[in-house]
């Protein structure tokens, strides 16, 4: 099912108090406007007309633009459960490692006996190539979360089971 | 200055309870938000192949934080609020909720002083210049344009 986008970018600017409580600002605008525009009148005028009526200090500020199902009532399968996570651990570029998990893993693709996921099965190979590989997602390939190169499996995935924000 | 690293993409998952968890992709900062979708829009089949949840919301989020920065004003305190509100074209009045606000921006006498905002306050002026102009299209959650006016009476909470 497609999933649509927003025709707002949800703008939140964060600040301290002298106790260093965090407190935040929420604004929508309008997708006619770039991220790059946005980014720049924040520095020019959002954050100094912010700072001419709050004495907080702004601390940063978080640009999201979201994207929803176009149908939201639709069903999940009964087999599904999204505390029952897959977890791959992918080594980077610096020698760090970075773990990725998703949510209602298919047990069908968990080794029975174990909770070893199958890495010969061509949908789990699949996924794991799209993280590491180049030009699969097209224009751009995921990283870690400092921006490092995301090389490969540094040890067998498995089944866990996390917890989930209840519906 | 600004530290910037990565995008970050959530994918937010629901299952049959109505369950949510989300599964994070990073990429570089430099990526536009229509090169950001195309890549989640080419992710989504391989998450769907090893996943039986519904993805239900996709959030491209650019996030900033200043790093060297001096303390807070002594006078600073974000339990402290005041709401500004906006009549928009249909007449609806919307709100922004702005924490620890200056003194400055208060009415000084009447019974209002230290309560409602005083529409002449330069720095007042400076924000309804920002926040109804022409240069970024602020809105409402709902799409609806904010403004176009900034009502009197914005108050201390």
């Amino acid at each position: 099912m497609p999933i649509v986008r927003e025709d707002v970018y949800r703008l939140t600017v964060t600040g301290l108090d002298r106790d260093k409580n965090r407190g935040s600002l929420l604004f929508y605008v309008s997708t006619a406007n770039t991220i790059l525009e946005v980014i720049t009148a924040l520095d020019a005028t959002i954050i100094p007309a912010v700072q001419g009526i709050s004495d907080m200090l702004v601390t940063g500020w978080n640009i999201g633009s979201t994207a929803e199902l176009d149908d939201l009532s639709a069903l999940a399968p009964e087999t599904s459960d999204v505390e029952r996570k897959g977890v791959f651990s992918f080594g980077c570029a610096d020698g760090t490692s970075m773990v990725l998990q998703v949510p209602s893993f298919r047990n069908s693709l968990v080794i029975d006996g174990t909770n070893t996921i199958n890495t010969t099965d061509a949908a789990v190979t699949a996924f794991t190539n799209m993280i590491v590989s180049d030009a699969i997602l097209a224009l751009v390939r995921p990283r870690n979360y400092r921006g490092i190169d995301v090389n490969s499996l540094v040890k067998a995935p498995v089944k866990r089971h996390r917890a989930s924000a209840k519906g | 200055m600004p530290l910037r690293h990565t995008v970050k993409v959530r994918f937010i998952f629901r299952d049959r309870s109505g369950n949510e968890a989300s599964s994070h992709l990073y990429f570089p900062i430099s990526t536009s938000v229509d090169d950001v979708f195309v890549a989640v829009n080419n992710a989504i089949p391989f998450y769907a192949a090893v996943s039986d949840a519904l993805i239900v919301r996709v959030v491209a989020e650019y996030e900033y934080y200043f790093v060297g920065l001096p303390d807070p004003s002594i006078t600073s305190d974000v339990k402290r609020t005041v709401l500004l509100f906006y009549r928009n074209e249909d007449s609806r009045i919307e709100r922004i909720s702005v924490p620890s606000p200056r003194v400055s921006i208060f009415e000084t006498v009447g019974e209002y002083a230290g309560i409602r905002i005083d529409m002449s306050n330069p720095a007042i002026i400076q924000w309804a210049n920002l926040t109804l102009g022409d240069l970024i299209i602020f809105k409402t959650k709902d799409g609806d344009t904010m403004g176009p006016d900034l009502l009197t009476g914005g108050l201390a909470i």
